[in-house]
């Protein structure tokens, strides 16, 4: 209520113009009483100034009353306008008080203007300092929710480089043994090559004498090839000796013959020569025979000679062939022995290195034990931190909840939001199917809530939807689905006690086991009375990882 | 060189046959001919012999024995026998041919010479009036008996 | 010519052989680019060398076995050392000796004058 007049400067103005007016009179009473007095005048200012008077003060008495009455009234009207600027002004605390900040502005309607907004400026303030409450405290879950995380992943990781560490570990210790063993087989293959080593200088020498030897069977072979040229040289010589013996046989045989002739035209005479001369002619057939005969033998002597050197032309190149392997033998019995060599060369060389690596392996084993017991400090370490980071997300979800508990015009305001569905309830209140299919319909614009319920007043009906994605295979329990024992729940007494939106504390649900709490909201009537009850039940995990 | 029944009888009874029976043995070309011994005169080797321009094939050419020409004939192709194996020593056989008062040596170039035979005038079936005067058995094998007559001045 | 005589000879060398011409027989003996030309009393015969004449060769006669299987004509058979020697006859010289040159070689000799440097010189 707000007026135009200003009442201060009215009441100020009557009462000192009252005294103005006496004081006046007053002075101008004794002047003239004065003067009268003075010159013995007449009477009649006396009973002027008396009625003056009278008069005055009649006027002074009216205005007064006047000016009384009206700053009476105005009395009257400002201590209701005060006591109800009070009431307004105390229903508005109620709802701040409460925590309601969008109520007590609409409370705050009814006060004066600077009043007004002096308390809507507050009530913003406490909004706003409210809202960065909640954000803070959403990034405070978030961050926590991180830590958490990340302790949780440290933590694993840790494990799995405490087991990684155990598995390099092993690792190592087997790739000793490992190391070990080839150790030994190099070892092993030393020896072996020492032997075969050995084995290569006996079968290089043995090699050695066979090359010898062959090269000796070639020589004889040459000696035999020579002397089979030799001989085939002789045969030569022979066959001359033969031609010529031949030759000489003939040439005897015509000798023959032309004595033969001669003494036969020596007639008688010629007898006894022609006698000669036929024997000489049978010695020369015989001469010629017997080297036909010797030419046979010499034939097959050459023959066998030429056989002789063609099978030592042969010998001698199968000697040659064997020679070439025997010596291609020998240089591949070297490089064996030079293999052999470089190769237990290369085995001490291994043993060297694997003793060597197994020096190596037992230092990083130690070094990785040393590890794994950091790694296990880390872990253990973690462990603390995951369970700070555990009461971080506490705090984080206390401090939420702190901030949930005031009523802001915010998205993120539980309250508001369980206020919009119990106007939504009220307004299909009286049919339950339509109440659930509406909360059906929250729930899915909604994934942090897992149960949703609203009762009447005297806790008898019930519409109950429930959120699959976050029950997930758990049924309704029995209980909850009938109503039993609700009305004695925290919630539903508070709601009905308070007649405003609650937040209860953090509890275990009956549905899926997790931490949840609930945001309870009246559902008015028309005329502002309670006629049911709406339950939002809210996923602890699932409402902090928004 | 094969042994002739005469060879044999020779050395048996130790006599000579009758000059006329025997004959020089020699081989023309694949056939065994025999030259009358009292025809022959020498038996040579290596007889030079210089080839005429434009001669017949029987005739070598001709060479010198006992500082006298002598005309050479091939008797291979004289008598038209095949031809035999090379010969390994070809011989000369220097004869008097014509009639028998002539004096003309001729070389009669054989393959070779084998040995003096002794053949009966009974034993010869006769052949005909050319060189060939007929054919005789020695050994078994056939023996063309020769006659050097035919050979000599065209007339 | 009947039986060995005595004659003065001529010697020839043509074709690889030894020839004679009885010196009676010859006029003159002339030299070409291709040999020499002797010129006999009828005709003339090419020889590649003139050796010279022999005196008192002997020479035989060369009508029995040689003049049945060879077609020439011949005036006698000599030896000279042991090499044979055709000695021709010079009315009918073997066909070896025909002039292969033509009518340059026709040209006769004026005189004996104009024999080879060889001549009379045993070979």
């Amino acid at each position: 209520m707000q007026t135009t007049t200003n009442p201060r400067s009215d009441r100020f103005n009557a009462p000192y113009l009252g005294l103005a007016v006496t004081v006046v009179l007053a002075l101008a009473g004794l002047l003239l009483l004065t003067t009268s007095a003075a010159s013995g005048g007449p009477d009649w200012p006396f009973g002027l100034y008396l009625l003056v008077s009278i008069g005055a003060v009649l006027v002074y008495i009216f205005v007064t009353f006047r000016d009384h009455r009206t700053r009476q009234v105005e009395l009257e009207q400002a201590a209701a306008s005060r006591q109800q600027l009070e009431q307004g002004l105390v229903t508005a605390l109620e709802e701040l008080r409460a925590g309601d900040l969008v109520t007590c502005v609409e409370k705050a309607d009814g006060l004066p203007r600077g009043l007004q907004d002096a308390f809507v400026s507050a009530a913003d303030a406490i909004n706003t300092l409210a809202q960065q409450i909640q954000n803070s405290s959403i990034d405070v879950a978030s961050a926590a929710n991180s830590v958490n995380q990340i302790a949780s992943e440290l933590a694993s990781g840790s494990s799995e480089q405490a087991a990684s560490v155990v598995e390099i570990t092993a690792a190592m210790e087997e790739l000793a043994r490992t190391a070990a063993q080839i150790a030994d087989n190099a070892s092993t293959q030393a020896d072996l090559t020492a032997q075969a080593e050995a084995s290569g200088s006996v079968g290089s020498d043995a090699v050695d004498e066979a090359v010898e030897g062959v090269e000796e069977v070639k020589k004889r072979i040459s000696g035999i090839a020579t002397r089979a040229d030799t001989l085939g040289t002789r045969s030569k010589e022979i066959y001359r000796v033969l031609d010529l013996i031949t030759d000489i046989a003939q040439e005897t045989h015509i000798l023959s013959l032309n004595a033969a002739i001669e003494a036969a035209a020596a007639g008688d005479h010629g007898r006894r020569f022609s006698v000669v001369a036929e024997e000489v002619r049978r010695l020369a057939q015989r001469s010629q025979e017997s080297v036909d005969s010797v030419r046979n033998l010499l034939d097959e002597f050459t023959s066998s000679i030429r056989a002789t050197v063609v099978a030592t032309e042969e010998g001698s190149k199968e000697a040659a062939r064997v020679l070439e392997r025997a010596r291609a033998a020998a240089a591949a019995i070297d490089e064996l022995k030079s293999a052999s060599s470089d190769t237990a060369r290369v085995a001490k060389e291994i043993s060297l290195a694997t003793q060597q690596q197994n020096a190596a392996s037992d230092q990083v084993v130690l070094t990785l034990k040393e590890v794994s017991q950091v790694v296990q400090r880390m872990a253990d370490s973690l462990k603390d931190f995951s369970g700070t980071a555990d009461q971080l997300n506490d705090l984080g979800l206390a401090i939420q909840l702190v901030a949930q508990s005031f009523h802001l015009d915010s998205p993120h305001s539980l309250k508001r939001l369980a206020s919009s569905w119990a106007q939504e309830v009220r307004k299909r209140f009286g049919s339950w199917e339509a109440i659930e299919g509406m909360l059906g319909e929250m729930l899915q614009d909604n994934g942090f809530v897992e149960l949703t319920y609203v009762m009447d007043a005297g806790g008898g009906q019930l519409a109950i939807t429930v959120n699959e994605d976050v029950a997930g295979t758990h049924d309704v329990p029995q209980p909850v689905r009938s109503g039993e024992g609700l009305t004695e729940r925290p919630w539903f007494r508070g709601v009905m006690r308070e007649g405003r939106t609650i937040i209860t504390p953090v509890y275990e649900s009956l549905l899926s086991g997790e931490q949840c709490f609930t945001v309870a909201a009246p559902v008015k009537g028309e005329g502002d009375e309670i006629i049911g009850v709406l339950g939002v039940d809210v996923n602890v995990d699932s409402w902090t990882k928004i | 060189m094969p042994v002739s029944p005469a060879d044999t009888a020779a050395g048996q009874s130790g006599g000579v046959a009758p000059a006329d029976d025997r004959y020089l043995l020699v081989q023309a070309g694949d056939e065994k001919c025999a030259l009358p011994l009292d025809r022959v005169r020498r038996i040579v080797r290596s007889l030079s012999v210089t080839p005429l321009p434009g001669a017949s094939a029987e005739l070598k050419g001709l060479a010198e024995f006992g500082g006298e020409p002598l005309t050479v004939l091939d008797f291979s192709r004289l008598l038209g026998a095949a031809p035999g194996a090379s010969p390994a020593y070809p011989v000369t056989v220097i004869a008097w041919a014509g009639p028998d008062e002539s004096h003309e040596l001729v070389g009669l170039q054989v393959d070779a010479v084998l040995e003096v035979v002794s053949v009966p005038a009974d034993n010869i079936a006769a052949g005909g009036d050319g060189i060939v005067r007929g054919d005789v058995s020695l050994g078994g094998e056939p023996v063309r008996v020769i006659s050097l007559s035919v050979l000599g001045s065209v007339g | 010519m009947n039986g060995v005589s005595g004659e003065r000879v001529l010697l020839l060398r043509h074709q690889g052989r030894l020839w004679g011409v009885l010196h009676d027989a010859v006029r003159t003996v002339t030299r070409g680019h291709d040999g020499f030309r002797v010129w006999l009393r009828e005709g003339d015969i090419t020889a590649d060398h003139v050796l010279g004449v022999i005196e008192d060769l002997r020479v035989w006669p060369a009508d029995g076995v040689l003049a049945r299987f060879w077609g020439e004509k011949v005036g006698g058979l000599a030896i000279l050392g042991t090499t044979p020697v055709v000695v021709v006859d010079p009315s009918s010289p073997p066909a070896i000796f025909r002039s292969v040159s033509g009518p340059e070689s026709s040209a006769e000799p004026a005189s004996d004058s104009d024999l080879g440097p060889d001549m009379g010189k045993t070979p």
